[in-house]
C-alpha cells in the first residue's frame, strides 16, 4: 500500500495557512498572498474563480457513529477512543474518521510526530512517525520539535493539513480513508508528492517506508462493556452528582469497570480495571489520583488521559458524605476505607486507619499513647488480619 | 452351586438392602441397585465404591470431598472461626482453644465439635473411599449415621481424633514472631501477654505501618485486577 503526503510547493515564507479549497485546489495564505496549490501535486496553480473559506469541522456522522475532537479526546460516541496526551492535535475528517498526530519517539530515540487514525468502531491505526521534513526547516532526521505546528481540515479541497510557520503539506482525505480502511499491519510507502524542482521531473518524488499498525482504542474496551445495568448506575451517579470535576467520559469509566467487576463475580475490589473511589479528606485539588503503587505520594498527580488508558489505575474520586453514603447504599462505587492519614498523634485515628486498611473492626484495636510513642494492642483476630494486610519483608 | 452363583459377575446379597436402608432415611437415593457396579473385588465395597465415583452428582446428601477449611453453610462459623492460615478457633463450649488441624479428618473433628457445641445434632462421617488422600466426609443425622454405620460405607479407619489444643499464650508467640518479620525496621519486638500482642510505634513506626497496609492494599487490588484481566 502506498499513500502520498502532499507538499505546496511555496516560496521561502514567513507565515503560512490554509484558508479554503476548491474542487482539487487547496487555497492558502502566504504572507499575506492568496495562493492556489493542487491537490495532487502540491504545484501552485491559477487561483480558481470561486473558493469555498476554511470552515471548522468539529464532529462527523460515519455509517451512523458519531466521532468528535473536544477537548484532549477523540470520542467514538461518547466513548473515548483517543485520549490526547500532551503535544497531541486531532481533527476530524468528515465522513471517514479522524486523524490525529501525537508526538513520539523514533526508534534511536528521537522526537517524531506519529499520525494515528480513527475509524468509526475497531482499533486505532498508527503510522510508525511522520517524515521530518513536514515539520524541519533545516534537513535533519530528528524532528525539530521548536516548530509550531498545527493540524487543519479543509473540507473542499478534502485535504488535512499539517501546517508550519513556513509551509503546508496534507494528506487528501482519500489516503486517510485508505489507512482507516486498513486493518492489518502491514507497511505503507509514502509517498512525498512534490512540484518539479528540475526541468525533467513530472513530480519530485521519493518513497519512505513506514510500518503501520494497530492499537486498541479505550472506548472500545468501554462500548463492549456498556450494559443497561451500567447506563442505570451512569444515570444514577449522575443524579447523585457524583464526581461533579469529573467528565463525561470519565464517569462512564468508572461505571463500566464496575460493571465488569460485577460480571466477573468477583468481590471489591477484584475489577478489570480495578476502581476504587475513595473519600480523600483534606485533599482538595484535583478529584482523580492515580496509583497503584504508592497512592499518597500519587495524590498531587492529576492526569485524566493516563486514566483513560490504563484501566487498571487507581481512581480516587473526593465525595461529600451524603454521597459517599448513597454510593455505599446503591453499590454504585466500591469505597475503600479513607486514605491513611497523614501522621497524626491521635492513636484512636491510628487505630481507626489501621482497622479499616486491615479489614476489622476498629473495636479490635486498642491504642495506648505514651509521650512520643503508640502502643498497639492487637487481639488474637486483629493480631492475624494485620499480619495478612502486611507484605512479607525479604 | 449357590457359591457359584455369587461368583463373578453376579451382585452380593445385600447391596439392594443396604441401598434400600439408606434411601429410607433420604441418603443417595440418586443410586439404584442397578447402577451398582457388577464387577466387585473382596477390596472394594461396591456400594461405597459408587456412592465414591458419583459423589458430584449426588444432591440427596451433603458431601463434601475434603475438609480443608470450614465449610460453608453449617452455621458452625460461630464457634469455630479462621485464626490465621492454618489455624482455627472454637470460641467457646469445653473444646475452647486453638488449633492447628493438620488433615482432613482433624478439620472435620472440630467442625463436629462446633457441630455439638450449637446444638447441632449432625456430624461429619467419614466414608470409604479408594483413593485415602481424596476423603469424602457425609453430613449425617444420628439416624442417618446409625444407618450409614449399618450399611457399611462408614470408613471404619478414620481418625477420630481431636488435635490438641495450642495455649494462646504459645499461639500469640508464634504471631508475635511472624508479625515482627513484617513491621517497619527498627521496630521493637511486639511483646506477648495472656490475651494481646503489644505493637510498641513511634510515630514514624505509626506511619511507617500505615503506609505499609495502604500500599500492599493496593497491590494485592492491582494484582487481582491484572488476574481478573487474564481471565479467559
Amino acid at each position: 500500500m502506498s499513500i502520498a503526503i502532499v507538499v505546496a510547493d511555496l516560496p521561502p515564507a514567513k507565515s503560512v495557512r490554509v484558508i479554503g479549497g476548491a474542487e482539487g485546489i487547496v487555497v492558502l495564505d502566504v504572507d499575506g498572498a492568496t495562493i492556489a496549490c493542487a491537490r495532487d501535486t502540491g504545484e501552485v496553480v491559477a487561483g480558481p474563480s470561486a473558493w469555498t473559506p476554511v470552515a471548522p469541522v468539529s464532529e462527523t456522522d460515519v455509517d451512523g457513529v458519531r466521532l468528535a475532537v473536544g477537548a484532549g479526546v477523540v470520542r467514538r460516541g461518547r466513548a473515548v477512543a483517543l485520549p490526547l496526551e500532551a503535544g497531541a492535535k486531532a481533527v476530524v475528517v468528515p465522513g471517514i474518521g479522524a486523524l490525529a498526530i501525537e508526538k513520539g519517539e523514533t526508534s534511536l530515540g528521537g522526537a517524531a510526530l506519529v499520525p494515528v487514525v480513527v475509524g468509526r468502531a475497531g482499533k486505532l491505526g498508527v503510522l510508525e512517525t511522520l517524515p521530518v521534513w513536514v515539520i524541519n526547516d533545516a534537513t535533519s532526521y530528528d524532528l525539530d520539535e521548536s516548530i509550531s505546528w498545527d493540524l487543519v481540515v479543509e473540507p473542499t479541497a478534502r485535504v488535512v493539513a499539517i501546517v508550519t510557520l513556513r509551509r503546508a503539506s496534507w494528506l487528501t482525505f482519500e489516503a486517510v480513508a485508505q489507512l482507516v480502511a486498513t486493518d492489518e499491519d502491514c507497511e505503507v510507502d509514502v509517498v512525498v508528492a512534490r512540484a518539479p524542482r528540475r526541468a525533467l521531473a513530472e513530480l519530485d518524488m521519493f518513497e519512505l517506508t513506514r510500518d503501520f499498525w494497530h492499537r486498541d482504542a479505550p472506548g472500545d474496551v468501554a462500548a463492549s462493556l456498556v450494559t443497561p445495568e451500567v447506563a442505570t448506575r451512569l444515570k444514577r451517579m449522575r443524579e447523585l452528582d457524583v464526581c461533579a470535576d469529573l467528565d463525561e467520559d470519565t464517569i462512564e469509566l468508572l461505571a463500566v469497570t464496575l460493571s465488569a467487576n460485577h460480571k466477573l463475580g468477583g468481590s471489591p475490589p477484584v475489577i478489570a480495571g480495578t476502581i476504587v473511589a475513595a473519600h480523600l479528606k483534606g485533599t482538595d485539588r484535583g478529584d482523580i489520583v492515580f496509583g497503584p503503587s504508592a497512592p499518597v505520594q500519587a495524590a498531587g498527580r492529576t492526569d485524566l488521559r493516563s486514566f483513560a488508558t490504563q484501566l487498571e489505575d487507581f481512581v480516587f474520586v473526593t465525595l461529600s458524605p451524603d454521597t459517599r453514603a448513597a454510593i455505599e447504599k446503591e453499590e454504585l462505587l466500591y469505597l475503600d476505607p479513607p486514605a491513611p492519614p497523614l501522621p497524626s498523634a491521635d492513636p484512636s485515628a491510628l487505630a481507626t486507619t489501621i482497622a479499616a486498611l486491615a479489614g476489622i473492626d476498629a473495636g479490635a484495636l486498642e491504642t495506648l499513647a505514651d509521650g512520643d510513642h503508640v502502643e498497639l494492642r492487637l487481639t488474637l483476630d486483629a493480631a492475624n488480619a494485620v499480619l495478612e494486610a502486611l507484605p512479607f519483608r525479604f | 452351586m449357590a457359591k457359584k452363583a455369587e461368583g463373578r459377575g453376579t451382585r452380593k446379597p445385600g447391596d439392594a438392602e443396604r441401598l434400600a436402608a439408606l434411601h429410607a432415611v433420604g441418603l443417595f437415593t440418586e443410586l439404584s441397585t442397578e447402577s451398582l457396579p457388577a464387577k466387585r473385588s473382596k477390596e472394594v465395597d461396591a456400594l461405597a465404591d459408587a456412592i465414591d465415583a458419583r459423589a458430584d452428582e449426588i444432591r440427596s446428601a451433603t458431601l463434601y470431598r475434603a475438609i480443608q477449611d470450614i465449610p460453608p453453610g453449617l452455621g458452625v462459623e460461630r464457634v469455630l472461626v479462621p485464626a490465621g492460615r492454618s489455624h482455627v478457633r472454637i470460641t467457646s463450649g469445653e473444646h475452647e482453644g486453638i488449633y492447628c488441624p493438620r488433615t482432613h479428618h482433624e478439620h472435620a473433628e472440630l467442625v463436629n465439635v462446633a457441630l455439638s457445641t450449637i446444638g447441632d445434632e449432625r456430624r461429619l462421617v467419614a466414608l470409604k473411599v479408594r483413593d485415602w488422600e481424596e476423603p469424602l466426609f457425609l453430613l449425617a443425622s444420628a439416624e442417618q449415621r446409625r444407618v450409614a454405620r449399618e450399611a457399611g460405607i462408614e470408613d471404619p479407619w478414620a481418625d477420630k481424633t481431636l488435635p490438641a489444643p495450642i495455649p494462646m499464650r504459645q499461639h500469640l508467640a508464634q504471631l508475635a514472631q511472624q508479625l515482627a518479620s513484617k513491621l517497619p525496621k527498627g521496630c521493637p519486638s511486639p511483646r506477648v501477654d495472656e490475651s494481646a500482642i503489644a505493637v510498641e510505634l513511634t510515630k514514624r513506626h505509626a506511619t511507617e505501618l500505615v503506609e505499609l497496609l495502604y500500599v500492599e492494599r493496593y497491590r494485592t487490588a492491582s494484582r487481582e485486577a491484572r488476574f481478573a484481566r487474564e481471565l479467559p
